[in-house]
């Protein structure tokens, strides 16, 4: 281990430190759901939320953003008996909420019998639990019709009218709540993001600095689409941080989700 | 319990974001009142039917009961958890002490005598008996009527009035009506006369079957006349029995949501000696039992099963905390020694005990740590150099010593120079476990 105490000396390890995770998240890139039968557990943070399971698959990683599939397979060939178990998915109960029998099963026993039932792709129906590690949390904003995401860096206050640390507060510890959920930032830009709720374009905001993070890969995700645009189309705290103010903007950019079907 | 979530509330809220909840949105408002965090009544717009609605999903799974009056009123039930870890237990398993009326004056005064005694101070709380149970052996409403005359004249406690039927406990249960005594048992033969005597007397009354099934089907009858402060007493062949139907009246009312057992129990704990009446008052108390009556008026038979229950019922969400002061051991003179700890209760009852333990009278002085325990509050800012030179500067201990050693947890030695070079107290650094400190005291302090 080696601590830099001078910013400017950091700059060239922090580059390699990017690099190295850029190729590991463009690893998995190729990978979908559907080319496995396999998912993988995580339950590491089940030392403090104890009902709590992540199911990471290859479009989903785990919502701390740490543990891609990929990751996790690996963890589990060094430590067979870890936090980190295969889970195979069996028979598919609903393909577009993301719904598989053997998930089910395995998440009723690692749960400790408090969950039935898991959707991969939707945050309304038996949406994932959270932990509390969660790097952004998607949440819905019913007078849009839509949802927002904020990322754990942001500070200020969001349209839903809560800040990050209040949301996470009433999300975390292992329960379902529906209209909420937490997420690494890489699954945003996931084919499969919140996928059963029309993906990408219930998004109406997320704060500017989440925004250009994430840039390159949502445009890419937006470009396979065909959904050039939508990008600018997001609010940030820039364009609103109340529902009216977003409202405002979103009937002003013409955003698709004020004519998509209603979320509840 | 069915958990309502936040959008299911927010569906039933005017969705104007008018703020006057003072929360910014109606969907932040659902957030807090999804998690018990605020009430519905918070928003003045809210529907009258979306009340109705919200109200019966989220009415608690176990009825509370209220029995006794003013200062000395009990709650019982109001459960919510099968496990303390997942929230908190609510209401303590009440004790009571039961006298037959068969007893003579003088065994009355007797029994009554030992109740009084029976308070101790543990922690820093004082625990005892709750109630005391006069139970109608004879059959007989005027020998029945003199103990409780008795009785009632001379104790504070909640009464529990048991007889055979309304006979025998009408005249005294409407006498004692407004002390709100707890009644029974309704049985499967004389429900209707009960029902209708607690219903004319406002006052809560005891069920008593030998199945769960019982209990449930007298429920749903003795509610059809009105009577909804109702407390179990199942009946078990024997402790086992009695502590597994204990187990399954709480699995039924918290997990199923089966109202006609959402109420809390009681149960009768007893042994052919002392020894193991208080282990089966014990185990009722460690097995969700709202009440246990027991015969033993004993210290050494009551204080354990009144530790167990303190132990099960203290509330793991608030850290136990004491009043940051100066406390004195003894009668300690002006060379006795100045011992800093903070104000969690286990941690100071532990060193107070510690140092009546090696006999030299001490004073202790206490730094609010919110609760917490020496290195808890040193990891979280809350025992600091300063905190610590601030509380012992306010308390003044060092104007009443003739010497400037202040002795500090071994715990957060890391701390001495800076107390020391800050304060201009000699700061001596103490064991780091409390076992430590008689021989400390005795050996290597000297001021």
């Amino acid at each position: 281990m080696k601590i830099y105490t001078d910013e400017d000396a950091l700059q060239e390890p922090f580059e390699e430190a990017r690099t190295v995770y850029r190729q590991r998240d463009d690893r998995i890139k190729g990978m979908i759901d559907e080319d496995t039968d396999t998912y993988y557990s995580c339950v590491l943070c089940q030392s403090y939320a104890p009902d709590h399971v992540c199911v990471v698959t290859p479009e989903r990683l785990g919502l701390c953003g740490a543990y891609t599939w990929l990751d996790c397979a690996a963890s589990y060939e060094m430590n067979p008996h870890g936090p980190n178990q295969p889970i195979k998915k069996g028979v598919t109960v609903d393909e577009r909420l993301g719904q598989w029998h053997g998930v089910n099963e395995y998440l009723e026993v690692a749960s400790n019998g408090n969950l039935e039932r898991f959707n991969a792709y939707s945050m309304m129906e038996d949406p994932m639990t959270s932990c509390g590690c969660f790097e952004c949390i998607t949440a819905i904003l019913p007078e849009t019709n839509g949802v927002m995401i904020v990322n754990r860096e942001h500070e200020g206050m969001t349209p839903i009218g809560m800040s990050f640390s209040t949301m996470a507060g009433q999300i975390g510890g292992g329960i379902q709540t529906p209209g909420f959920v937490g997420m690494g930032k890489l699954y945003i830009s996931s084919r499969k993001f919140i996928s059963a709720e029309g993906g990408l374009e219930r998004v109406v905001w997320m704060p500017k600095a989440l925004k250009e993070e994430i840039r390159d890969r949502l445009e890419e995700r937006l470009a396979d689409a065909g959904k050039e645009g939508l990008l600018e189309k997001i609010a940030t705290e820039d364009d609103a941080t109340t529902s009216e103010e977003l409202l405002a903007f979103l009937e002003k950019v013409e955003h698709p989700v004020l004519a998509m079907e209603p979320m509840f | 319990m069915a958990k309502v979530t936040g959008i299911e509330i927010y569906k039933l809220l005017p969705k104007t974001n008018c703020g006057d909840c003072n929360f910014p949105t109606c969907m932040a408002f659902a957030m807090q009142v999804a998690a018990k965090k605020a009430a519905l009544d918070q928003c003045p717009h809210v529907s009258d039917e979306a009340q109705t609605s919200l109200g019966e999903a989220q009415a608690p799974p176990m009825r509370t009961v209220k029995v006794g009056a003013g200062a000395a009123e009990v709650a019982l039930g109001g459960e919510t958890v099968l496990f303390r870890h997942e929230e908190k237990f609510h209401s303590p398993t009440g004790v009571a002490v039961r006298i037959p009326d068969g007893f003579s004056e003088a065994q009355v005064d007797e029994k009554l005598d030992a109740v009084s005694k029976l308070r101790f101070t543990r922690v820093g709380e004082e625990i005892g008996v709750n109630f005391v149970v006069v139970e109608s052996e004879s059959g007989d409403a005027s020998a029945f009527g003199a103990v409780v005359d008795r009785v009632a004249a001379k104790t504070e406690l909640p009464l529990i009035l048991l007889g055979p039927g309304k006979a025998v406990l009408e005249s005294k249960v409407s006498g004692l009506a407004a002390k709100r005594p707890l009644i029974g048992p309704a049985t499967a033969g004389n429900w209707e006369e009960m029902a209708d005597l607690a219903a004319a007397q406002k006052v809560p009354l005891i069920v008593r079957s030998e199945t769960l099934d019982g209990l449930a089907d007298l429920t749903e009858k003795i509610k059809g006349k009105g009577v909804e402060d109702l407390v179990l007493q199942p009946e078990g062949s024997d402790l086992i029995d009695l502590l597994t139907k204990l187990v399954h009246l709480r699995r039924l009312a918290l997990e199923k949501v089966y109202r006609p057992l959402g109420y809390p129990t009681m149960v009768f704990a007893g042994g052919e000696n002392g020894a193991e009446g208080a282990l089966a008052t014990g185990a009722a108390v460690c097995r969700y039992a709202g009440i246990v009556v027991t015969d033993a008026a004993e210290p050494a038979e009551i204080l354990p099963p009144l530790t167990v229950r303190q132990n099960v019922y203290t509330d793991p969400t608030v850290p136990n905390a004491i009043e940051a002061k100066l406390y004195e051991i003894g009668s300690p003179g002006p060379d006795a020694p100045v011992i800093l700890t903070t104000n969690f209760a286990l941690t100071y009852f532990t060193v107070a005990g510690e140092v009546e333990n090696s006999k030299v009278p001490a004073y202790i002085s206490v730094v609010d740590t919110e609760g917490l325990g020496v290195l808890n509050a040193y990891a979280d800012d809350k025992l600091t150099a300063e905190k610590i030179i601030k509380a012992v500067s306010e308390q003044g201990p060092m104007d009443k010593v003739n010497h400037n050693k202040l002795i500090i947890p071994g715990l957060v030695a890391v701390l001495r120079m800076e107390v020391q070079e800050d304060s201009g107290w000699e700061v001596i650094v103490g064991p780091e476990d409390a076992a430590g400190i008689p021989h400390f005291l005795k050996t290597e302090w000297s001021a």
